[in-house]
């Protein structure tokens, strides 16, 4: 029966992106995480407490405290050493951190070759909880929020400790690395890779100081096209690298709009996600795609913000 | 082979799905392993895969596959017209539009049973809509009109639910979409339980409505004059085999041909007299779902196939070929 309701709209290539993303659910997570993670030099607390000495992992039996993104509490007396990842942004900071080793288990969006020999658990949103569980992880990282409530319900009943985290502003990026890095006892390379992306940020921050703010429009793809609104990660980095999204009144955070409001907006330059393509209708108006790496907020955050930049300002990056 | 036969044939089928269930998933497990979750030895999380994983949902297997095909069987006998199945009288559509609700509105995130209970007001709406107008004309149900009245009644749901798609964001699109597509990975013992406290009353009132709905083969008015309160059994078929049906999509979101092929499946084979006709349709449909289930599990592990890809892919041509089998015998319509 619901062979004549399929829409238009390609959905496989949809959820990839969807899936590879982790989609905002309340705006007060956002307010939480800016106000605890924002900015260089800011307080280090706000959802972790750690010992004062630093090295992690509960050296003298402190036990590590964390909030995670469901704003749930959790204790660790050890680091995990059997960690699943289902958000690849996740995935890569732990690879970032040097513990490879750590990670059981890998999605299927989770692409780097030295996973690939990990038994996958499917998708990051409904994973497979069979393979899950036979990997007896005794950390999982999610995805927080409503995409998909029932994966963290099945873990709480099966007794699988799962940590939510909400990658989706610049700051939540900034914030789920130092937790990350506290909860498996890597503080120093937390550090010196929020270091590495503080520095980054500001130096594109520099850059496009005091030049014209271009009118950007980010293209998801879709037939009519996706667009993102304000609160998605790539919202931010067009902002950071000078320029303004043409959709920063909308109330969600993805969602089509018509040709004719597209081009109403007059955006001077499309940002085109690497699943989708430029509508041809469009042609007049400058188009670039984006790579993939760009939209995983990450360890990458600095080099996407730096990307994001070069293309709205190329003047700003001889 | 005699009903008897098939009857027999047909539970230990069911045990047969069921136990193939537990054993094969996207883990491989030795049969022994499997034996030893069930006796609650063995390793711990082996434990948790086949008794609170993979039991649950071969058992929903059984009971919306059962289900659906009985309900499927029922409508048959009732519209009289080979066509009808589980969802055709607008159940669907006020399902998806309940659920699709619940999950645009945001009361799916705060309380995990929203959504079911919505899809199954949702389903009781349509439900009673396409009665009240069926029954609006004299207190006679016209089975006809019914057959109308559910198919707009249908049409106007989806109507809905493309609407509010259509306003909703993509977190809410892609969840309605899998749901839509049907799944028993949300198998619990909860669920389980809940479906069954419907199922098994309902399939024992339908298969009880077998000799009149025998009667009602030959003509509504001959079953009236052999003493067959004929518009009660309609009004009862229709509201059981409805509830039934809703029962299932709410647990499972719609699981498409089964409630189709599997009762014409089996009347190919034994003929129609809804005395075996029925109970055999629900053991056929619990088998058919529970394998269906095991390939959507095993087929591109880890990643699982939408069953109702696997309903339509396997039932089809299954069907196609006891279609093709029985032309030139008998026409048992």
């Amino acid at each position: 029966m619901w062979a004549s309701r399929s829409r238009r709209c390609d959905w496989g290539a949809l959820r990839r992106v969807l899936d590879h993303r982790g989609i905002k659910a309340a705006k007060h997570c956002l307010f939480a995480a800016l106000i605890s993670a924002c900015g260089p030099g800011g307080p280090d607390g706000g959802g972790v407490s750690v010992p004062l000495d630093g090295s992690g992992g509960a050296p003298n039996g402190q036990p590590v405290v964390v909030t995670d993104d469901a704003q749930r509490r959790h204790e660790f007396v050890s680091p995990p050493g059997r960690i699943v990842s289902l958000v690849p942004s996740a995935t890569e900071t732990l690879l970032a951190f040097g513990l490879g080793d750590h990670l059981v288990g890998r999605t299927e969006y989770d692409r780097t070759p030295e996973l690939s020999s990990l038994s996958s658990v499917g998708g990051g949103l409904q994973p497979n909880l069979e393979i899950l569980l036979a990997l007896e992880p005794d950390l999982v990282i999610r995805f927080a929020g409503e995409s998909d409530r029932a994966t963290a319900e099945r873990l709480t009943d099966l007794g699988v400790p799962h940590f939510a985290i909400q990658p989706d502003g610049i700051a939540d990026v900034q914030s789920i690395i130092r937790r990350l890095g506290a909860i498996t006892g890597a503080e120093a390379a937390a550090d010196s890779l929020l270091a590495e992306i503080r520095s980054a940020l500001a130096d594109v921050q520099e850059r496009v100081e005091g030049l014209p703010l271009r009118r950007v429009a980010y293209l998801l793809g879709g037939e009519p096209p996706w667009v993102a609104g304000p609160g998605t990660y790539i919202h931010e980095l067009m902002i950071l690298g000078g320029g303004t999204n043409v959709f920063d009144d909308l109330g969600q955070l993805y969602v089509p709009v018509s040709l004719e409001e597209l081009i109403d907006r007059k955006p001077d330059l499309l940002l085109i996600a690497e699943s989708g393509s430029a509508p041809p209708k469009l042609s007049s108006i400058p188009s670039v795609r984006l790579p993939g790496s760009i939209e995983v907020p990450g360890p990458g955050l600095g080099d996407a913000a730096r990307e994001v930049a070069r293309l709205i300002h190329p003047e700003a990056f001889p | 082979m005699s009903p008897r036969a098939w009857s027999a044939t047909l539970i230990l089928a069911v045990i047969g799905a069921f136990s193939l269930s537990v054993w094969l998933g996207s883990v491989d497990l030795t049969i022994r392993e499997t034996l030893a979750a069930f006796t609650g030895r063995g390793d711990a999380s082996i434990r948790q895969i086949v008794v609170e994983l993979r039991a649950p949902r071969a058992v929903l297997a059984i009971l919306v596959g059962g289900g659906l095909a009985l309900a499927g069987a029922v409508f048959q006998a009732l519209l009289r017209n080979p066509l009808a199945e589980p969802y055709i009288l607008g159940i669907s559509g006020g399902a998806a539009t309940g659920a699709v609700l619940a999950l645009a509105l945001g009361l799916a995130v705060s309380h995990s049973w929203a959504l079911p209970i919505a899809a199954f007001v949702g389903a009781l709406l349509a439900i009673t809509l396409v009665l009240r107008v069926a029954a609006a004309a004299d207190d006679r149900v016209d089975v006809r009109v019914l057959l109308l009245a559910g198919v707009v009644v249908g049409a106007f749901f989806t109507a809905c639910l493309s609407f509010v798609l259509s306003i909703s964001d993509a977190r809410t699109v892609r969840s309605a979409i899998l749901w839509m597509m049907g799944s028993l990975a949300g198998a619990d013992w909860v669920t389980v339980m809940t479906v069954a406290l419907y199922t098994l009353p309902a399939t024992l009132v339908l298969i009880g409505l077998a000799r009149p709905l025998n009667l009602m083969a030959i003509g509504e008015e001959t079953a009236g004059y052999l003493g067959t309160n004929v518009e009660r059994v309609k009004k009862v078929a229709y509201v059981v085999a409805s509830l039934l049906t809703a029962a299932g999509v709410a647990a499972t979101g719609i699981i498409g041909f089964v409630g189709l092929i599997v009762p014409h499946g089996v009347r190919l084979v034994v003929g129609a007299d809804y005395r075996m006709l029925l109970p055999l349709s629900f053991l056929a449909g619990a088998v058919f779902l529970t394998l269906a289930d095991v390939v959507a599990r095993t087929m591109l592990s880890p990643i699982e196939v939408p069953i109702g890809v696997i309903t339509a892919l396997v039932g089809v041509p299954l069907f196609l070929l006891l279609l093709r089998r029985s032309m030139g015998s008998t026409s048992r319509w």
